[in-house]
Parts: C-alpha cells; sequence; structure tokens
C-alpha cells in the first residue's frame, strides 16, 4: 500500500524535525541551558541543579554524544521540564491536547461535510438563484478571519443574548458527572466551534464547488443520467465523489495546523486548548513548552500528510499509480 | 421494440446567435434492425442520440417527437424519463474510458442500473453483472478494476455490457469502435449482430463506414444535421447517389477501396442561425452555413438553398435557392434538387467500324458526374476509340450521346463549340499534342482565343497564370515565353492539363495521359489530377491500359475487350474481387503472372460467341453459341456466362 520510497519520505522530514528541534536552542547565543529553559529556570537555578541539568544533557559532551541524549529522553517521552507550570512538558501538552482535539475535530468535520454538501448542491444548480445567493455569501464569510467571528459570536450569542457561555471549555468547580458534564461541555464548544466552522466552511465550498462545475462536464455524468439514475445518485455517487479530493487535500493541509491553527478562536474564548497554550507560553517565555509545542505540532502536520494520502487512495483510485 | 424519429430538430442557442444541429431528421428502426448514421463531426450525430435519451444540454431547443414502440417519449418529463432510460432505451457513449466513472469499479458501474431500476440488492446485482460481463469477453479478474486499469478494449466491453444490462429494447451506439483495433471490432459486430437476432432496434452513430456497412441495414447520411441520404448500407461504397454519400466515402480508407484517399473539398463548420436582424427564430429560415473561410470576413454563405452546394461538384444555380427536400429515388432517399448523382455522359448502343473492322461493339456506358471513370483493357480494344467517341471528336456509326442531358449530336450539329467548351481531352503523348510554334502562353490561351474568352490581353493572361499555378507550374513571363521542345515531358503533360482546364469543362477525358512519363512525374502528374478532380469536381473518363495504375485513381473500372465492356463497377470490387477471367487475367498479368495469359488468336473479329473464349480457363460450350450480355453481379455489371463468383 504504502510504497518504500513514501516511508523514506517521512522519515526525511521527521528527521529534519528533531534536527531543527535539537540544533535551535543550542545556537541561541548566550547559555544554552536558559535557551532551552528560559527565564524562569533561572530564578530557581542552584549550582546543584545546573549541575544535574548539564548531565541530563549532556552539554559537557560532545555534539554527537548531546544528539544521543536527546534522541534517548525524547524516546523516554520526554520533551522537558516547564518550570513555568511547574510539570514536565509532556503532561503540560497532554494536558492542553484532547480539548483542542475536540474543538478542532468538530470543526473540521462539520465545516467540511457542510462545506461539500452545499459546494455540491451549489455546482449542481449553477447559475440559479440558490447557487448565486450562496456563493456570495460564504465569499463574504470567506473575507473575515476565525477569531473576527468568534468575537462577533460571542457579543450576539454570548454576552447579549447570553445563550451560551463567554469562556472556557466547561463550568468550573460545578462537580457536573455523565451527561450533565458531556451537554456543559457542549454548550462550552458551540460558539468556538461555529466560528472555526464558519470561517472554514467557504474553502471547502468554494473548491467543492468549482469542482463540481468541471466534474459535471465529464461524459461519466452523461453515462450516469442516461442510466436514469435519480439527481441525487448523479449528484453525490458520481459528481460529488469526484469532487472530494481538493476538498481533502485542503482539510488536510487544515489538519496539519489542528493545535495552532485555532490560536485565534481559543484566546477569544480562553479555551484551554494547545493553541492557548501556546500563547501562554510565549507570553512567558517558556522555551521548553514552546519547543514541545513545535515538536508536537510538526508531527502531527506529518501525521495529517498521511491520513490524507491514505484516503486519496481509497477516494480516487488513480492515485494509486501516480506519484 | 422501434424508434421512430420524427422530424427532429435541435438548435443549440448560444448568445445571440443559435447553432442549427439538427433540422427535420426521420428516421424509423425497426426491431432487428441496426441503422448506422454516418456524417463527418460536427454533422448533428451524437446530438441525435443525445436527444433520444432527453439529454441535451440546458442551451438546446427541440422540436420534432421521438416514438418508443409507437409511444411518444415526453422529453419535459424527468421522472418519467429516468424510468425509461437504461431501462428500455440505453447508449454506448464514444468517449470510451472517459464514459465511466473513475472512482467507482468497472463491475459497480455495470451492476448500478440494476439496483436502481429492478431493485436488486448490490450483492445480486453483481452476480448478474458478473455473468454479463463474462458473457461479453471480460473475464472475472478485471471486474473489479477501475476503468483507467482497463484497455481501450475491455472498457468498451464494459460499456456495452452496461448498456444491455436491463435488456433494453433500443440500444444507440455512439462510435462503439473508434478506439478499436480491427480485431477488436469483431467482438462489437459479434454484440451488434447477437442484439439484432433478439429484435432489438440498434442506432449505430459512427465515421466507421465499413463498420457500418457490414452490420447495418439501412445508413443514413448526415450533414450539417439535415439528412441527405438514406440508402441499404452495402450501397454505400458502390451506389450512392448524393454527392456527399460519394464524397464521403470517397474520404474513408475502407480496406476495399484501391483508390488513394480523395476527400471532400471546402469546410463544414456550424449553421449559425442569427436572430438579429431576423423576424421569426422559430422559423429557422435565416440558418446560414458558416464556413470558416467566410467566418473570417464576416459573410455568412447564402441562406438557403442546399446545404452542401458550396462543396458539391455539380451544383448548379438553383441549387442555392430554396429548400431542399428529400426525395424518393430507386430506394434510396435522397436531398438533392438534382435527384441524386447526374449522369455526365450516357452513350447508348454506341457502335464503331473503321472499314471492315469493328472497333466497338455496341456499347451502353454511363459516367456520373465528379466520377473518375477509368477505361482499361488491351490494344486493340477500342479503348482509344470509345474516349474519342465521348469527348465528341469521331463519331460512332450508330447510337446515341448524351451529355449532360442532351443529345450530342444534335448539340454539335448545331453549335459545336459549345460542347467543345465543356470536354476538355488530353491525348497521350504531349509532346505531340501542342504545336512546336506555341509558346507554353500560346497553348494555354488558344482555346480562349477559339472560344472568344477573355478578350482583355490582361485578363486572358491572368487567368492562363492562374490555371498554370492550378498544375503547379511556374508563372513567370520567362516560362511563358518557353516552347515545348525546352520542358520535359512532365511539364509538358501539365500545360496540355493546363490547356485541357482552361475553359473549366465539365468534363475530362484522358487517354494515356501518363504513359510516356517516367514513375516519378507520372505520380506527380496524377495526384495533381486528383486534386483537381476533388476541387474542381470534374467528371473524369481516364483511359489506360494500366490497370495497376487505374487501380490508384478510379472510383469505377470498366474492362473493354473487343470493343465491348465485359465488366464495370467499383474500381475497388473489380480489382479485389474480380468476375470476369478477363479481368482477372488483366490483373494476373499486372502482378507479373504471366502464365495463363496464352495467345488465342485474334479477338477482335468473333462474330458468334464469347469473343474472350479462346483465352478462357472457364470456357464452355454455350460460350461459342452465345455472346454474354451485361449483366448484374454483386454489385457491378459483367458480361460472362460463367464469373467468378
Amino acid at each position: 500500500m504504502l510504497s518504500r520510497q513514501h516511508i523514506i519520505t517521512y522519515g526525511i522530514a521527521l528527521v529534519f524535525i528533531l534536527a531543527l528541534n535539537f540544533l535551535l536552542p543550542r545556537m541561541m547565543p548566550g547559555d544554552p541551558l536558559m535557551a532551552i529553559y528560559g527565564e524562569e529556570a533561572l530564578v530557581a537555578m542552584t549550582p546543584q541543579l545546573k549541575a544535574e541539568l548539564v548531565e541530563r544533557f549532556a552539554l559537557d559532551q560532545s555534539i554527537w554524544q548531546q544528539v544521543g541524549a536527546y534522541v534517548l529522553a525524547l524516546l523516554r517521552g520526554e520533551l522537558g521540564y516547564s518550570y513555568y507550570y511547574n510539570a514536565p512538558v509532556f503532561s503540560v501538552v497532554l494536558g492542553r491536547l484532547p480539548w483542542t482535539l475536540l474543538l478542532v475535530g468538530t470543526s473540521l468535520v462539520l465545516s467540511t461535510i457542510l462545506g461539500i454538501v452545499l459546494g455540491v448542491e451549489s455546482g449542481w444548480r449553477r447559475g440559479s438563484w440558490t447557487d448565486r445567493t450562496m456563493l456570495a455569501g460564504l465569499m463574504s464569510l470567506n473575507g473575515f478571519p476565525d477569531f473576527f467571528v468568534g468575537m462577533v459570536l460571542l457579543i450576539v450569542f454570548g454576552v447579549i443574548g447570553g445563550i451560551f457561555p463567554l469562556a472556557g471549555a466547561l463550568t468550573p468547580y460545578s462537580g457536573l458527572t455523565g451527561w450533565a458534564s458531556v451537554a456543559d461541555i457542549v454548550t462550552h464548544m458551540v460558539l468556538p466551534v461555529t466560528a472555526l466552522s464558519l470561517a472554514h466552511l467557504s474553502g471547502g465550498y468554494l473548491l467543492t464547488r468549482n469542482t463540481m462545475i468541471t466534474v459535471l462536464k465529464e461524459p461519466y455524468i452523461l453515462t450516469a443520467r442516461a442510466k436514469g439514475l435519480p439527481p441525487h445518485a448523479v449528484k453525490y455517487r458520481h459528481a460529488g465523489r469526484n469532487s472530494l479530493l481538493p476538498v481533502v487535500t485542503q482539510t488536510g493541509i487544515w489538519a496539519g495546523r489542528v493545535f495552532t491553527g485555532a490560536l485565534f478562536v481559543e484566546l477569544v474564548f480562553a479555551y484551554p486548548g494547545v493553541g492557548y497554550l501556546t500563547y501562554e507560553a510565549m507570553m512567558a517565555r517558556d522555551y521548553p513548552v514552546i519547543q514541545g509545542l513545535f515538536l508536537v505540532v510538526a508531527v502531527a502536520v506529518l501525521a495529517a500528510n498521511f491520513l490524507v494520502e491514505l484516503s486519496y487512495r481509497k477516494l480516487d483510485p488513480r492515485v494509486s499509480r501516480a506519484h | 421494440m422501434s424508434l421512430d424519429i420524427i422530424k427532429f430538430n435541435v438548435i443549440y442557442r448560444d448568445g445571440d446567435h443559435s447553432i442549427q444541429a439538427l433540422e427535420d431528421v426521420s428516421l424509423e428502426i425497426k426491431a432487428g434492425q441496426c441503422v448506422a448514421l454516418v456524417g463527418e463531426s460536427g454533422s448533428g450525430k451524437t446530438t441525435l442520440g443525445k436527444a433520444c435519451l432527453g439529454l441535451l444540454p440546458a442551451n438546446a431547443d427541440h422540436k420534432g417527437e421521438v416514438l418508443l414502440d409507437g409511444e411518444e417519449i415526453d422529453f419535459s418529463d424527468e421522472v418519467a424519463l429516468n424510468r425509461l432510460r437504461w431501462k428500455r432505451l440505453s447508449m454506448v457513449f464514444q468517449d470510451g474510458a472517459a464514459s465511466l466513472n473513475p472512482v467507482h469499479r468497472i463491475i459497480d458501474q455495470v451492476a448500478e442500473p440494476l439496483i436502481q431500476h429492478e431493485g436488486l440488492s448490490r450483492d445480486k446485482a453483481r452476480d448478474k453483472a458478473t455473468r454479463f460481463l463474462e458473457e461479453i469477453g471480460l473475464s472475472k479478474e478485471f471486474h473489479n478494476r477501475y476503468p483507467h486499469q482497463l484497455s481501450g478494449g475491455q472498457v468498451q466491453r464494459g460499456l456495452l455490457a452496461m448498456a444491455m444490462i436491463l435488456d433494453p429494447a433500443v440500444i444507440i451506439l455512439d462510435e462503439p469502435t473508434s478506439a478499436l483495433d480491427a480485431l477488436t471490432k469483431g467482438f462489437v459486430a459479434e454484440v451488434i449482430r447477437e442484439a439484432k437476432g433478439r429484435g432489438k432496434a440498434l442506432l449505430l452513430i459512427t465515421h466507421d463506414l465499413e463498420f457500418a456497412m457490414h452490420n447495418a441495414e439501412i445508413m443514413a447520411v448526415l450533414y450539417l444535421g439535415q439528412i441527405m441520404e438514406t440508402l441499404p448500407a452495402d450501397e454505400m461504397l458502390s451506389h450512392p447517389l448524393h454527392p456527399y454519400t460519394m464524397a464521403l466515402g470517397r474520404s474513408y480508407p475502407a480496406m476495399e477501396t484501391a483508390r488513394d484517399l480523395g476527400g471532400i473539398r471546402g469546410d463544414a463548420f456550424y449553421r449559425i442561425i442569427h436572430q438579429h436582424g431576423h423576424g421569426d427564430a422559430a422559423q429557422y429560415r435565416h440558418a446560414h452555413i458558416q464556413v470558416p473561410k467566410l467566418s473570417h470576413s464576416g459573410v455568412h454563405a447564402p441562406p438557403t438553398g442546399c446545404l452542401f452546394h458550396d462543396r458539391c461538384t455539380q451544383a448548379i444555380e438553383s441549387c442555392t435557392e430554396g429548400v431542399v427536400a428529400l426525395e424518393k429515388v430507386e430506394d434510396h432517399t435522397v436531398r438533392c434538387l438534382r435527384r441524386g448523382i447526374v449522369t455526365m455522359l450516357e452513350l447508348k448502343g454506341v457502335t464503331k467500324r473503321y472499314g471492315k473492322t469493328a472497333a466497338l461493339n455496341p456499347l451502353d456506358l454511363n459516367v456520373r458526374s465528379g466520377e473518375l471513370l477509368a477505361i482499361v483493357g488491351e490494344t486493340g480494344s477500342g479503348k482509344t476509340t470509345l474516349a474519342m467517341i465521348a469527348a465528341g471528336v469521331i463519331k460512332p456509326n450508330q447510337g446515341r450521346r448524351m451529355f449532360y442531358g442532351h443529345d450530342m449530336d444534335a448539340w454539335m450539329k448545331k453549335d459545336h463549340k459549345s460542347l467543345a467548351k465543356k470536354v476538355g481531352v488530353i491525348y497521350q503523348n504531349p509532346a505531340e499534342s501542342i504545336s512546336h510554334r506555341f509558346s507554353v502562353y500560346e497553348a494555354v490561351a488558344e482555346p480562349l482565343t477559339i472560344h472568344g474568352e477573355k478578350k482583355d490581353h490582361a485578363e486572358k493572361k491572368e487567368l492562363v497564370k492562374s490555371i498554370l499555378a492550378d498544375v503547379h507550374l511556374s508563372t513567370d513571363d520567362a516560362f511563358l515565353r518557353r516552347y515545348p521542345h525546352e520542358l520535359n515531358m512532365g511539364a509538358l503533360q501539365r500545360v496540355c492539363l493546363a490547356r485541357a482546364l482552361v475553359l473549366s469543362p465539365l468534363m475530362l477525358i484522358a487517354d494515356e495521359p501518363t504513359s510516356s512519363l517516367d514513375p516519378s512525374v507520372q505520380a506527380k502528374v496524377l495526384k495533381l489530377l486528383l486534386d483537381l478532380q476533388i476541387e474542381r469536381g470534374l467528371t473524369m473518363l481516364f483511359v489506360s491500359h494500366d490497370i495497376g495504375l487505374a487501380r490508384k485513381i478510379s472510383d469505377r473500372m470498366g474492362v473493354m475487350l473487343a470493343g465491348q465492356l465485359v465488366e464495370i463497377g467499383p474500381s475497388s470490387l473489380v480489382i479485389t474481387k474480380p468476375l470476369h477471367p478477363y479481368t482477372k487475367l488483366l490483373i494476373e498479368s499486372a502482378r507479373g503472372n504471366w502464365e495463363d495469359a496464352s495467345e488465342g488468336g485474334s479477338t477482335r473479329q468473333i462474330k458468334i460467341g464469347c469473343p474472350f473464349r479462346f483465352r478462357c480457363p472457364r470456357q464452355q460450350e454455350i460460350c461459342a453459341r452465345e455472346a454474354p450480355s451485361l449483366r448484374l453481379l454483386s454489385n457491378r455489371h459483367v458480361a460472362c456466362h460463367f464469373p467468378y463468383t
């Protein structure tokens, strides 16, 4: 299914990322320890701790031994220690990950599906009143960044309407359990998910609509119609299926930035995701966390690409031959 | 199970003008019958196919009816159409693999209609599709493949299986063979034969004339949206009645045709209907043929008349006016004011004697307009006499000569000049047929002088130069001043040709025009002759002793023996399957097999019986008693008691 060439490509990318992550702090001017641990660490720094850190990173040894120590640490799941959070970076990031996955994943699925459906319907009715309204509406929506949409939603439905909570991922200290806690999480999600989905909807929609218009001119669409298939079958089984590829590519690209893509929206809604964490870490100059995030995000991009490629093969059998 | 298309019109709207894609097309396809629709691309073949299924694009307006088993199809009701599509009327589309969805497996695409129309479960539908595909010759290992993983032939099998899976009564096949090699075409033919056997009505849209001839019963020739001729399919090459049908046949590289490809002069483009400035668009009266060369200058072809007239080789003044209707001629229907290809020259019972020697026994001959008829035969068979009688140079002892519908002798008596103007002649020896005292200019201009045409000197010179350019000769003054002895044979024969063409004759009679030329020059002159024939629509009578050469240039061939035509028919047939032993002998000799050419004494002075009998391997007792007369046999005429059949 996957050729050796593919595996090698992904391997090279991974090595490159790791190398960057390893080299960057060591290339910064000044004390590498400070670059690795940030100013925060200086406060807690004692000669004893310093000696321990130098030993852990093998800073007093050759560069290759440093590489070895770095890789070994990675294999143990050690991304470093955040003195700001006073916790290992790994657990800090891991604590935020589910929230972002939930938020971005939901909106990714929603906006992609909705974008495809709207695109298919709009392309099918090209030139009609429905098509033109949708096109105009989604084009103008495309012009607004997600945080702006988020702010508008927050003001309208949160501040004025008071329907949805203003911030966070769940009501703190509510002690809710079971379905009640699920409902609480969902209500907290509605606005940020809507903001993210709306912002990304038009991309998928426009791509699907354009591809749809091209695909509808293909001879096999005529064949499908000649077979006496009802419109929905022609639209989705024959035309829609062939219009998927570009949207999947786009979704894949976006999915790669799953942890940082929601940064602004998480900020607006004070949502405790990875994006918010990135912001916090940057504000606090918490280098270990920033580096950890860099690694996680880069690996996520690779993984998303990989998944998209897998789905290509499923969606369009012709791809398995192309490189 | 029948499909009836009645007066079907399709117009594609496109901004301020429209394109008339089909006009009053009527076709009837009965059960068990295959009707082939042929014509150049852009003639509207595919439009008709799609229209039957209600698949015309949104910018197409249609008028007229399509009856399926006598019941009119309502193209406005999509739901009803969907019930009918594929179940009763299916189509094999022309684009091969592009007609299949790239992301679905072939088996699923074949099975899809079963699920849709018959409510079968996916598994059952796949089972049935599997059987169907295997029957049509696509083995199981390919069933789960995607279209891009199949070869052209396999795709075609898939498309055919898909079209037949619901066992519809009517199947439209749009170019089913265009992507296939000759061997693979065989299975399409097999499928057609089998479907006809089961009483299906088939519409075969194709430009593959040979395939159409062998697989269809009736052929309809479409030109710019009009049916020009419907004819029995097997007469496509041997007996076309419409000039367009003939030209189309001439352009097709059928295996049987021996003649070099001809092509059709000019180009057909689109028929544009302009709505601006004209009142009633619904009348379709303002249809223009947009011809590329005209479209540049913004001028359109005349709005009325026969659509083909500007490319037709026999068009007359009245062809440019009015509306031409379809007419029944013999067992064809023909849309031609002149009721099909006219007879240019007709000889009836013509004889010629030189003293006691009979050069021509009573002989009948028809030369159709725009065709190249070759007369072949051995020395002394009367070829040249025939040509000279046809040209009006010598008088026959008996018989009638008709030229262009008029009695030639009466015409000559009254006004020899006007007849001579319409017939150009080229003789065997170019050096002897031009006076050595004439310069090139004088030789070519002489006919103009004789007929009093182009009195103005400059005009005359212009015309002479343009004719010289037509025959690929130099037009500079130095060349015009040259004398025959200064030219080589090839150039000289071309001067003769220019001289014969300068009056724009209707017919050209050439008596061994290339036999004094070496092969390379001969090839050039013949190519030129053929090009001129296509471009000017010349009718030609070409006399040659070289059957090999005649076969490369002629549409029909007449074989002469002892002052008689013993076999006459389409050159392809005469060459590939000669019926007369004499024809066979000529062909074999041309191939270099002289064993059979035993001398059998003089053939001319035989008064009783077949003149060929002494040399004939098949002769029997009756051949001595009774001279065979010409009779129709497998698409040609032959005079033999025991022809090769």
